[in-house]
């Protein structure tokens, strides 16, 4: 009896070794035969939509098989995957001062090493842009993909022509006109800082539109790279200027405490409407994808206005990041962010230029992230107008990103958000400042 | 058939089955690694996997501990029964925890060492002070009020009659079902703020406000309030738990006490104070210690409510952005050292009571 139990047992290890050495090979079963992959990113809602159409669009052109995720919390999201060695093959990130921890991490694939034209996608994308995505070994990991663009300023056109309101050409008009309006009986502007955790970066827009224009561009580079304290007294200066129309006496809907309270997404709605709750919105261009359906023709745009006769074209953008060297998906992301594929993604239709249609989701527009993309793959004038000025500074590497993307996100993405929400709350400005430089991070 | 044959046709049969088995297990293995397999399947395929896997797996090793001799069998036994278990908890709980403690004192990108400097920075800067105000305030606030509210709640109920005390603790202990993060968003909507210019408040609470002729208040941005605001969503939340378990703890007070007293002339809120309570005094310590650990943890609320603004960050929290949003490995394991730290003593406590509890019964 023993023995045959001893037999039984010899038995049963042949059994596992015979299933273990199973398990051993099963990997190499599976060919694939189209690309396939998982694109991450931040979009969630229409503009995801839109991204599901776009990639439907390739995906039905290519054969590939793409797949796109959204996640309102795609910053954590992302780290905690990279972390948990389960990265997507393709990600973009909405904030370019990521993409080097990701480098540190070893996580990404370096352009040179994929194979990219340095050369010419700094011409076709901006050098600015490119630089962006320089890490310390000197390597470029960002791609250019699709900008927004933050220096405008939405207004409720009938409104303002019932009024007879001119569009303000300089800050010191666009204060005056503001006045204009309280003694008119109107409000002028609406605001809206909230945003979940991010809470806040409206306002850092502001202020980085009014230091690019009042200190100029190079003070501006200064500036997010830390060569010059935060609580420098240009920037005091700026925070000052914002005031005259923050703290401006009845010229915000609902008061400055409320700024925070107000979610971005819903700062739009009180300037629709006859009479409207506000006039004047300053956003970066997708908010446009916020208006209330069918009402949308009462909004028009200007650009922020001249401080000192200086203008200037303050963005974002969403830049690509690989963590999957393959030379299948190198060869989708160089249509993606080519011309021809770019009038895809640009609108709904593609417009009249498109080769293969748009994304066919109404409302949503991407603007070009290549300086030939064509004007055309737009719908609307407006639309066209903004794309024009884009492809221009693109082409001419005048278009500067959103300072707090830049800045290490202790600052870029906590103490500069909180500092705005605290100055709107009536912390005085050199305590806001103070707070934002003393956060900064050490070496 | 011969005894002989029938030996092997059962040998046969097991033999049959083992391999079946295993050819099942290598089959679903890699079924539920395929990407293009059903996922409702799937689901099924995995569970199956995994009950069988565990049953094989303690069988093999049981049979392995007979094979062992006579004398070793019992000793070793119940170490290969518990020893996955404790096994499995080494690599997901002790590992983290000793991996988190050695981290919290590398820099940023947990590369080099930087002794406290971690910690220095957390009890010097602003925002992680207010974080950890906060979170003090939560453990004296929620578990003070939780343990009251479900006390009162427990006594209260033990008067009424069956079926209405059944009903009234129903009631109060539904948010239990619900989870954080769920309860967060019910409470978004009571706490909701429109400026004018909106249109109509939306928020249950400012509904009623406005109602009465007052202005809107976002209601989120009142510091410090907006603390207690947020406070009571986990109050609301655990007052249920706290009832449920005091409401045993005071059925189980024996009748012949409560009598004796009432003979000699105490009063409700006299027998309550002098028999009830003292009585189930241990559980209340049980209770509370609970909540606490819950409350150090809590992090689901504040990030659906404020994330964190408004001066209503809290230690969990904190960690997070720490961790996630600033890319900063040291100060977010530092703040998970705090945090463990302070959930330490309220874990002894609790254990030492249950154990005391337990002897009692």
């Amino acid at each position: 009896m023993k023995k045959t139990r001893i037999g039984g047992f010899l038995i049963l290890l042949i059994v596992f070794a015979m299933v273990a050495a199973a398990c051993g090979d099963d990997t190499t079963t599976t060919e694939a035969e189209k690309t396939s992959f998982v694109l991450f990113g931040a979009p969630t809602g229409a503009e995801a939509d839109a991204m599901n159409g776009f990639l439907q669009v390739y995906n039905e052109d290519k054969g590939t098989d793409i797949s796109f995720v959204g996640s309102s919390s795609f910053e954590e999201q992302l780290r905690i995957r990279v972390d948990g060695g389960n990265p997507p093959a393709v990600a973009f990130v909405p904030q370019p001062g990521s993409i080097c921890p990701f480098v540190e991490l070893g996580a990404l694939v370096s352009l040179e090493d994929m194979g990219f034209d340095i050369a010419q996608m700094e011409a076709d994308h901006s050098k600015f842009w490119m630089d962006l995505g320089v890490c310390d070994d000197g390597k470029h990991y960002g791609i250019p993909w699709f900008p927004n663009f933050k220096s405008i300023i939405f207004y409720n056109k009938p409104a303002f022509d019932a009024a007879g309101y001119e569009i303000p050409a300089t800050y010191e008009d666009l204060v005056a006109l503001s006045a204009q309006m309280v003694s008119d009986g109107q409000t002028p502007w609406c605001f809206g800082f909230g945003s979940g955790g991010a809470t806040g970066w409206p306002g850092t827009d502001w202020i980085e539109d009014i230091v690019v224009r009042n200190s100029g561009g190079e003070f501006y580079g200064k500036w997010f790279r830390h060569e010059v304290p935060f609580n420098d007294p240009e920037i005091v200066e700026a925070f000052d200027l914002f005031g005259q129309i923050m703290f401006g006496e009845g010229f915000v809907n609902g008061g400055p405490d409320n700024v925070a309270a107000t979610t971005f997404q819903d700062s739009p709605l009180p300037m629709f409407g006859s009479p409207p709750s506000c006039m004047m919105l300053k956003q970066g261009s997708f908010i446009s994808n916020f208006f209330p359906v069918g009402e949308e023709d009462q909004a028009s745009f200007f650009p922020f206005p001249t401080i000192g006769g200086n203008t200037g074209a303050m963005g974002g953008g969403d830049t690509i990041i690989v963590f999957k060297n393959d030379p299948a998906i190198v060869d989708i992301i160089k249509d993606w962010i080519g011309a021809e594929w770019g009038c895809v993604l640009a609108s709904p239709s593609g417009g009249t230029a498109s080769l293969h249609g748009g994304h066919g989701v109404e409302g949503v527009e991407r603007l070009p992230g290549h300086k030939d993309i064509s004007v055309d793959c737009y719908e609307t004038e407006g639309s066209k107008a903004i794309a024009a000025q884009v492809t221009e500074a693109l082409a001419t590497n005048n278009f500067v990103f959103d300072a707090s993307d830049l800045m290490p996100p202790e600052v870029g993405q906590g103490s500069f958000w909180t500092g705005m929400v605290d100055w709107t709350r009536g912390t005085p400005t050199q305590q806001v400042v103070d707070a934002v430089e003393a956060s900064w991070p050490t070496g | 058939m011969s005894p002989a044959t029938r030996l092997w046709l059962v040998r046969a049969a097991w033999i049959g089955s083992t391999i079946a088995t295993g050819a099942a297990v290598v089959w679903s293995a890699g079924f539920i690694t395929d990407p293009e397999a059903n996922r409702g399947l799937v689901v099924i395929a995995a569970i199956a996997l995994g009950v069988v896997g565990v049953a094989l797996l303690f069988k093999g090793m049981d049979f392995l501990v007979d094979r062992l001799p006579a004398r070793y069998q019992e000793a070793v036994r119940p170490w290969v029964f518990v020893g996955p278990a404790v096994f499995i908890l080494g690599i997901y709980l002790v590992y983290p925890a000793i991996n988190t403690t050695v981290l919290s004192f590398k820099g940023r990108n947990s590369q080099e060492w930087v002794g406290l400097q971690n910690f220095t920075d957390i009890f010097t800067d602003h925002d992680s002070l207010i974080s950890l105000r906060n979170s003090l305030l939560w453990v004296i606030i929620v578990p003070l009020f939780a343990v009251g509210i479900g006390l009162a709640f427990a006594t209260l109920a033990d008067k009424l009659g069956r079926r209405a005390e059944a009903t009234a603790k129903s009631i109060i202990f539904m948010p239990m079902a619900i989870s954080m993060v769920g309860a967060a968003i019910v409470w978004l909507f009571v706490y909701s703020f429109r400026p004018p210019g909106f249109g109509s408040q939306i928020g249950v609470l400012n509904g009623l406000w406005t109602g009465l002729g007052n202005n809107p208040v976002a209601w989120l941005l009142q510091e410090p309030w907006n603390n207690l605001y947020l406070m009571i969503i986990l109050i609301w939340l655990e007052t249920g738990f706290a009832m449920v378990i005091l409401s045993a703890a005071i059925k189980a007070v024996p009748e012949e006490i409560i009598e004796a007293a009432r003979i000699d002339g105490a009063n409700d809120w006299q027998i309550f104070w002098r028999v009830t309570f003292p009585t189930i005094a241990s559980t209340v310590v049980v209770v509370a210690t609970t909540i606490v650990i819950t409350v150090w943890k809590v992090f689901d609320i504040v990030f659906v409510m404020t994330g964190g603004n408004f001066g209503t960050s809290v230690v969990a929290q904190r960690m997070v952005t720490e961790f996630f949003t600033f890319r900063n490995a040291g100060h977010g394991a530092a703040f998970a050292v705090i945090l463990f730290v302070a959930v330490i003593p309220v874990m002894a406590i609790n254990v030492r009571q249950f154990r005391i509890q337990e002897e009692r019964r």
